[in-house]
C-alpha cells in the first residue's frame, strides 16, 4: 500500500518539479562554464578592448543573477508543488477520494512525507552540486570551495562537519516538510478560512521553533563555555583573556566559545540543530496525525 | 409488458396483480418460462427483493411453479388459470356495480344498460 | 451480522448536534433509503461510516468493525460532490481504482464507460455535470463491495440520467451487499427501496420496510415523508 501511495505522489508532482530542476541545472551548467571565464576576461580586458570587457562584465553579472534567480525559483516551486499536492488531496476536493482509500492516515502522511522530503533534499543537493561544479573553475566561488578542500586535506574535522551538515539537511528537509503538513492540517481548525488558518498555523509553528531553538542553543553553548572554563589545558582551552571576558559577561558565551575552536563548535552546533529538528519533526508528525484523525474538517 | 405502479399500495401486491394480468392476457402463456427475478425487477424498475416476494406469492397461489433445472414456469394447470380469470372477472363486476351504485343507478338498470351496449 | 449498525450514535459540531442517539441496523442484501431534509444528519451519518468524521458519543459499525482501513476495503462511497481532480483523465482514475481496490472490476467499469460513450483519454473537466455523475457512479458500482453508500446520487441531474442511475443500482444488486441511498427526492426512487430510515434533526424517527409502510398508512413513502417533515 505504502509503495503504491508513494508512486502516485511522485507521479503527481514530478512533472513540474523535474522541469524546474532541468532549468536550474542548465543555467547552473552555463554559469559554471562561462562565468569564470567572463570574470577573468573582463578583468584582463583592460583598455584595449574596453567595450568588450564591459559587455562581458555585464554578461557575467546577468548570469550571476540568473543563477540565483533560478535557484530561488526552483526552491519555491518545489515547496509550492509539494504543499499544494498535500492541501488538495488531504483537505480539498480530492480529499473524499484520498480518505476513503483503504490506507491508514499514517500511511498517507508517510507517503507524502517521503515524497516531499526527497524533492526537498534533491533540490538542495542540486544546489550543492552546482557549487561543487563551480569549484572546478577559476573564479570567486571556486576559491572558497578549494580552500575548504585544502582544509580537509590538512586534517581538520571538516569531514565530520560535512557528514553532520548532510544529516542536518536531510533531517531539516523532512521536518520542514512536516511543518508545512502540520500547518495545513491544523489550519482549517484554527480559522474558518482554510488558507488563512494554515498560514496562521505555520506562523505559530515557526515562532515556536525559533523560540525553542534559541532556548536550546543558549543552554547548550553556556554549557560548552562553562566546561571549557572548568578544564583549562584541554583541546578547546581558552586563553586567559578570553576567560576573563567570559567571567565578566556570561552572555557572551556563544561568541567566545565559537572563537575557541571553530570546527568543534560548528559540529556541536550542527549536532544540536539536528537533534532539535528531529524533535520538531516528531512534534509536527504527531500534530498532523492528530488533526487528520480527529479533527478532519472537509468542505 | 408495461408496468405501472401507485405509490400508496404495497408494490409487491401490485406486482402480483400485474403478473396475473400478464398470464391472463397471454403474455406469459401456460407452461412458458418466467424470466429471472433480476430481469423482471430491472424491467419493472423495482427492487429485486420485492419482485421475489411477489413471485413467491404467485407460487403459493399455484400460478407459478419452480423447477430445479428449468427455473420458474407458468402453471399448465388450465383450471387454475380459469379460476384466476373468474376471480378477476368477479372483481371487475363488483367494481362496476359499485360504480353504478355510486351514480345512483340501480342494479336492474345497470344490467339493462349492458344489454343495450352489447347489442 | 448487520452490515451497517449505529448504536446511540451522536455527533456534535461544537454545540450543534448533527446526529443524536441514532440507532438502527441494516442487513445485507437490501436497498435502503436514508431519507430526510437537508440538515437532518444523512450526510453526517455517511461520513461517519467512512471515517471522514469520528463520533462524539456512541458507535457506528460496518460489518461489525469500527470504520478504518479494513472497512474501507468493503465500502464503496459515492459522495454528493465530485471527488475527482478536474485534471485527472478518466483512464487515470481507472488505474487508481484498480491499484488500490482489490474488489474493483476494471472490465465492468470500462464496459459501463464505453456504453456511456466516455473515452478514457478525456479529462474529467471536459465532461458535463450529468456525465461526470454517471462516470463517478460507474466507478463506485464497479466495485464488488459489501456496502454501497450513495449520498444524493440523483440530486441535480436530468430525468434521463436519473433513470440510468437507478437502473444501474438495480442491475448491480446482489444479495450479499447492501445499498444505502441518501436522498430527499423520494418519489423517483421509492419503487426500488426495500426499507427506509427517516432522519429528522439527527434522530431516527422511522425505520421499516417500504411495503409495510404503504400497507400501514395506505400512502406512498413520498406522501408520508411530506407529512413527517411538514414545516
Amino acid at each position: 500500500m505504502l509503495s503504491k501511495l508513494v508512486k502516485y505522489e511522485f507521479k503527481a508532482t514530478s512533472r513540474t518539479i523535474l522541469w524546474v530542476f532541468l532549468a536550474f541545472a542548465v543555467i547552473a551548467a552555463v554559469s559554471a562554464i562561462f562565468f569564470g571565464n567572463l570574470v577573468t576576461q573582463a578583468e584582463a580586458g583592460g583598455t584595449a578592448t574596453d567595450t568588450g570587457g564591459t559587455a562581458k562584465g555585464l554578461a557575467a553579472v546577468l548570469l550571476f543573477f540568473a543563477y540565483f534567480a533560478s535557484m530561488a525559483v526552483m526552491m519555491i516551486v518545489v515547496v509550492v508543488v509539494v504543499i499544494s499536492r498535500f492541501a488538495r488531496t488531504m483537505l480539498g476536493r480530492q480529499a473524499y477520494l484520498t480518505h476513503t482509500l483503504p490506507a491508514s492516515r499514517e500511511q498517507l502522511l508517510l507517503a507524502k512525507l517521503i515524497t516531499g522530503s526527497i524533492w526537498s533534499i534533491a533540490s538542495t543537493g542540486l544546489v550543492l552540486l552546482s557549487l561543487f561544479l563551480f569549484s572546478l573553475r577559476e573564479g570567486g566561488w571556486g576559491d572558497m570551495v578549494k580552500g575548504l578542500r585544502e582544509m580537509a586535506a590538512e586534517g581538520s574535522p571538516i569531514g565530520q562537519s560535512i557528514t553532520l551538515l548532510a544529516l542536518l539537511i536531510v533531517v531539516s528537509a523532512t521536518a520542514g516538510t512536516l511543518m508545512f503538513y502540520a500547518a495545513i492540517s491544523w489550519g482549517p481548525n484554527l480559522l474558518k478560512n482554510r488558507v488563512g488558518g494554515s498560514i496562521l498555523a505555520f506562523i505559530i509553528l515557526y515562532i515556536a521553533t525559533q523560540i525553542a531553538s534559541f532556548i536550546a542553543l543558549l543552554g547548550a553553548f553556556s554549557g560548552t563555555a562553562m566546561d571549557a572554563l572548568a578544564a583549562p589545558g584541554a583541546d578547546s582551552a581558552m586563553d586567559a583573556a578570553a576567560q576573563e571576558e567570559l567571567l565578566a559577561d556570561p552572555s557572551q558565551s556563544f561568541a567566545i566559545s565559537f572563537s575557541v575552536s571553530d570546527f568543534d563548535s560548528m559540529n556541536y552546533l550542527l549536532g544540536m540543530q539536528t537533534i532539535l529538528w528531529v524533535c520538531f519533526g516528531v512534534v509536527f508528525w504527531l500534530l498532523a496525525r492528530y488533526m487528520l484523525r480527529r479533527k478532519l474538517n472537509l468542505a | 409488458m408495461k408496468w405501472d405502479f401507485r405509490g400508496d399500495r404495497p408494490i409487491y401486491a401490485q406486482l402480483v396483480e400485474q403478473i396475473q394480468l400478464g398470464i391472463l392476457r397471454g403474455e406469459y402463456p401456460p407452461g412458458s418460462s418466467v424470466p429471472s427475478v433480476r430481469t423482471l425487477a430491472l424491467e419493472a424498475e423495482v427492487n429485486p427483493n420485492t419482485m421475489q416476494k411477489a413471485l413467491a406469492e404467485l407460487e403459493t397461489q399455484g400460478l407459478l411453479a419452480t423447477h430445479r433445472t428449468a427455473g420458474r414456469t407458468v402453471t399448465e394447470d388450465e383450471r387454475r388459470i380459469g379460476e384466476l380469470k373468474e376471480k378477476m372477472a368477479q372483481e371487475q363486476i363488483k367494481a362496476f356495480l359499485e360504480g353504478m351504485a355510486a351514480l345512483g343507478i340501480s342494479r336492474e338498470d345497470a344490467v339493462k344498460m349492458i344489454a343495450k351496449e352489447v347489442n | 451480522m448487520a452490515i451497517l449498525e449505529a448504536k446511540d450514535l451522536t455527533k456534535r459540531f461544537g454545540q450543534t448536534p448533527a446526529l443524536e442517539k441514532a440507532s438502527f441496523a441494516l442487513e445485507p442484501g437490501r436497498i435502503v433509503g436514508l431519507l430526510g431534509p437537508n440538515g437532518s444528519g444523512k450526510t453526517t451519518l455517511i461520513k461517519l461510516a467512512n471515517e471522514l468524521l469520528v463520533p462524539t458519543e456512541g458507535e457506528i459499525l460496518v460489518d461489525g468493525m469500527k470504520p478504518g482501513v479494513e472497512t474501507k476495503k468493503i465500502v464503496s462511497y459515492l459522495p454528493d460532490c465530485m471527488y475527482f481532480d478536474d485534471h485527472m483523465k478518466v483512464g487515470d482514475c481507472l488505474e487508481l481504482f484498480t491499484d488500490f481496490y482489490e474488489d474493483f472490476d476494471a472490465g465492468k467499469a470500462q464496459e459501463m464507460l464505453a456504453q456511456l460513450g466516455i473515452k478514457k483519454e478525456l479529462l474529467f473537466k471536459t465532461l458535463s455535470k450529468g456525465t461526470k455523475e454517471k462516470a463517478q457512479l460507474c466507478f463506485v458500482m464497479s466495485r464488488h463491495a459489501k456496502l454501497y453508500l450513495l449520498d444524493e446520487p440523483i440530486g441535480g441531474v436530468d430525468p434521463a440520467a436519473r433513470d440510468y442511475i437507478l437502473a444501474t443500482i438495480l442491475k448491480n444488486y446482489n444479495e450479499d451487499a447492501t445499498v444505502v441511498i441518501s436522498t430527499h427526492l423520494i418519489a423517483d426512487i421509492e419503487k426500488i427501496l426495500d426499507e427506509v430510515v427517516f432522519l429528522s434533526w439527527g434522530r431516527v424517527v422511522r425505520h421499516q420496510s417500504t411495503d409495510e409502510l404503504r400497507e400501514q398508512t395506505g400512502k406512498s413513502v413520498d406522501e408520508v415523508f411530506r407529512e413527517v417533515y411538514k414545516c
